[in-house]
């Protein structure tokens, strides 16, 4: 009897023992676990190619602008071209944009080799094949094609505080609370005006890359996250979600190409938004990834876009030295990945580029 | 006399146009080195910098008229020039790989009588500071106390360092106020200069300005088919001596005949859809400019015969500039 008892006592310990183990995998796959990549290739500046020796056919390229160069990476021949730039840059597939910070020296390069003076005061913004203009005093911006040419612009009554575009529209957020969504052609889609005696300055904005959502981060004392749905030619306002934590920051804002959720960056804060359950929460990263993100006011996060499916890349700068940074990788707002170092990334063709400030490192087959 | 007639007409300017605008609010520009004025070109500091991007011949994204004025600090701090709830700061980024906006460090200001102001190129690590102030109830805002040292450190945004922009809103009217009446240590006693003048064909009917300055018009004459003309100015001031910033002139008036018919100022700028309107032409503001960077000012008709066409540009002090033409329609 005292035998069976000492039997079965045995059996539990040993299925306890077993579950544990197995808890504690689990657990770790939860908090830790990296996506599957086939294969990490880190291709240095110092031995890339000429950024004018680029191929007209680039199917397989990725743009990238690091801290000091830009340029493409050819993801099927592990193949780097890049040059070195002073001051800003903007880049996509047809070329690039040097800018100074005064706005008085505007270059634009296309990758055919042409290259022209842009008569604008103004800084470039890329994105989603938009070329923009965003006007010195950020009361407007203008739309402009290769050659440099304006498309079309506008001008706002408020200075603009957010913007971002899918491949279909833009939308802009201005100081006083007003939305603005314009298609391609500059045609307005859609427009919230604001009242000038209420003012509920939109600190930033996200549109998903189907141009279904737009969320928008906005209100003072309390502040709210709102969500406008894509219907028919206009759009609807469908949510909103109020903010535990408040703050006057504009902040930078991603949206997830599964449409699940936003990820909001500002200052040290990184806030998760889920669409469908309209809800936030702020991430607390620390818990997850304990020996590189130590407890520390003084850093400042910035969503840098969507990597694909549910993953979202956020930048992390320590504010009294920019240059000790990492590029946090979350899935669902939980973190998946740290790169330590890194500055940037841009994600194509199933491979993951992580800018460095010396290269570029390649995550081939990359499935997050 | 001529100095006292001066402090006369800016005592009547300011009590007639810009004080019922302004009403009790406590503002003050701090005192500064130079100012470029509410309706000065955006442009006009880089084309006259840079050789090759004259914007006399170039169309040129970005040539608007100022809603706000860039001040010249004498150090790379500036004060603030009200109390206030802080609604929105911008700053910097501290890496080249995220977009920074062009206003560079920026604070967003509520102050009471529904103001609203706007103060940009400050450094990213003082627009923080504000930014980090105490928020953990909704009843917590951040605050910014008048004649408080604001940094620019060595510049932001398109600000030249030591230089930063200032704009104030009100929000009841629906105007961005031109804010250099609320510099009462100004002490302007410079004219304005009259670079340039001209009528054009109001329908745009494709004939030649008619220039009225210059060597163009001979013995102050000119001669044009009768109709309704546009006149463009081309007129700047310089508001602190020695500045090497130039601004638009404040008011523009058109006497034709002996009769006032234009009587135009950069007092504020007004908002509507189409975004900003200035001298009383409608949004967006480029519509105010030609390519060469002349105001304009309106509309005149000319009917068959002799017109005096007299031409009158003042400052904020009320210095002024004029020119006269005789214009033969036909």
């Amino acid at each position: 009897m005292h035998h069976q008892y000492a039997m079965k006592k045995r059996s539990y310990s040993a299925v306890l023992f077993i579950a544990a183990i197995f808890f504690s995998l689990f657990s770790v796959r939860i908090t830790r676990q990296e996506d599957a990549v086939e294969e990490s290739i880190f291709l240095p500046f110092s031995q890339a190619q000429d950024v004018a020796s680029v191929p007209s056919s680039r199917n397989a390229f990725l743009s990238f602008v690091g801290d000091s160069a830009l340029g493409y990476v050819d993801t099927a021949a592990d193949r780097l071209y890049a040059q070195p730039y002073q001051g800003k840059a903007a880049i996509d597939n047809q070329g690039w944009i040097t800018y100074d910070r005064l706005a008085t020296d505007v270059q634009l390069h296309g990758t055919d080799g042409q290259h022209r003076v842009l008569m604008a005061y103004a800084y470039p913004w890329f994105k989603a094949s938009w070329r923009i203009l965003v006007r010195s005093d950020q009361m407007g911006i203008a739309r402009f094609n290769n050659q440099g040419s304006i498309l079309w612009g506008k001008e706002f009554s408020m200075p603009i505080t957010a913007l971002d575009a899918s491949s279909q529209v833009i939308a802009v957020g201005l100081l006083d609370g007003s939305l603005h969504i314009f298609d391609a052609e500059g045609a307005l889609v859609f427009a919230a005006q604001a009242g000038f005696q209420d003012i509920q300055t939109i600190y930033g904005i996200a549109v998903s890359g189907d141009s279904k959502y737009i969320v928008v981060l906005k209100g003072f004392s309390p502040q709210k996250i709102e969500t406008y749905k894509q219907s028919e030619s206009s759009y609807t306002r469908i949510s909103e979600s109020p903010l535990k934590q408040q703050a006057v920051l504009q902040a930078t804002m991603a949206f997830a190409e599964d449409d699940s959720h936003v990820i909001i960056a500002r200052e040290n804060q990184l806030i998760y938004y889920n669409i469908k359950d309209n809800y936030n929460k702020q991430i607390e990263l620390q818990a997850e990834h304990n020996e590189s993100l130590d407890k520390d006011e003084d850093v400042q996060f910035f969503a840098l876009g969507p990597i694909g499916r549910a993953t979202i890349a956020v930048l992390r700068i320590k504010v009294p030295d920019p240059l000790d940074s990492e590029v946090l990788i979350l899935k669902h707002g939980l973190l998946r990945r740290v790169a330590p170092d890194a500055i940037s990334v841009s994600e194509g063709q199933g491979t993951l580029a992580i800018v460095y400030r010396d290269g570029i490192e390649l995550l081939k087959g990359w499935q997050p | 006399m001529a100095a006292m007639k001066r402090i006369k007409y800016l005592a009547l300017s300011f009590l007639c146009l810009a004080a019922p605008m302004l009403g009790a609010l406590d503002f003050q520009i701090p005192e500064v080195l130079g100012i470029s004025g509410f309706g000065t070109t955006l442009t006009e500091q880089i084309t006259t910098e840079l050789p090759g991007k004259s914007h006399e011949t170039s169309p040129f994204y970005g040539q608007t008229p100022r809603s706000d004025i860039m001040v010249e600090s004498a150090s790379n701090n500036i004060k603030a020039p009200s109390n206030g709830t802080i609604i929105y700061v911008q700053t910097e980024a501290p890496v080249k790989t995220i977009f920074s906006f062009p206003l560079g460090g920026a604070l967003a200001v509520r102050h009471p009588e529904s103001y609203l102001s706007l103060l940009s190129g400050l450094d990213a690590d003082q627009a923080l500071k504000f930014s980090k102030q105490d928020q953990t109830t909704t009843q917590d805002v951040p605050a910014v106390k008048k004649g408080e040292t604001l940094s620019g450190g060595s510049g932001s945004g398109v600000y030249p360092p030591n230089c930063f922009g200032l704009r104030l809103f009100d929000a009841q009217s629906a105007l961005w106020v031109n804010p250099v009446f609320l510099a009462s240590w100004i002490q302007d006693r410079t004219s304005p200069v009259i670079r340039g003048a001209k009528l054009t064909k109001f329908d745009d009917s494709g004939t030649s300005p008619f220039d009225l300055s210059g060597a163009a018009v001979k013995e102050k004459r000119i001669m044009c088919v009768q109709g309704s003309y546009r006149i463009w100015v081309d007129a700047f001031d310089t508001i602190i001596p020695g500045s090497s910033l130039h601004s638009a002139p404040y008011r523009i008036l058109v006497v034709l005949d002996g009769k006032s018919i234009i009587d135009t100022s950069f007092i504020a700028a007004n908002c509507s859809e189409g975004g900003l309107s200035f001298l009383g032409n409608p949004a967006p503001s480029r519509e105010t400019l030609a390519a060469d960077g002349s105001y304009n000012i309106g509309q005149i008709m000319l009917a068959r015969g002799e017109h005096d066409l007299q031409l009158q540009v003042s400052d904020y002090a009320g210095n002024q500039s004029s020119l006269k033409t005789l214009i033969i329609a036909y």
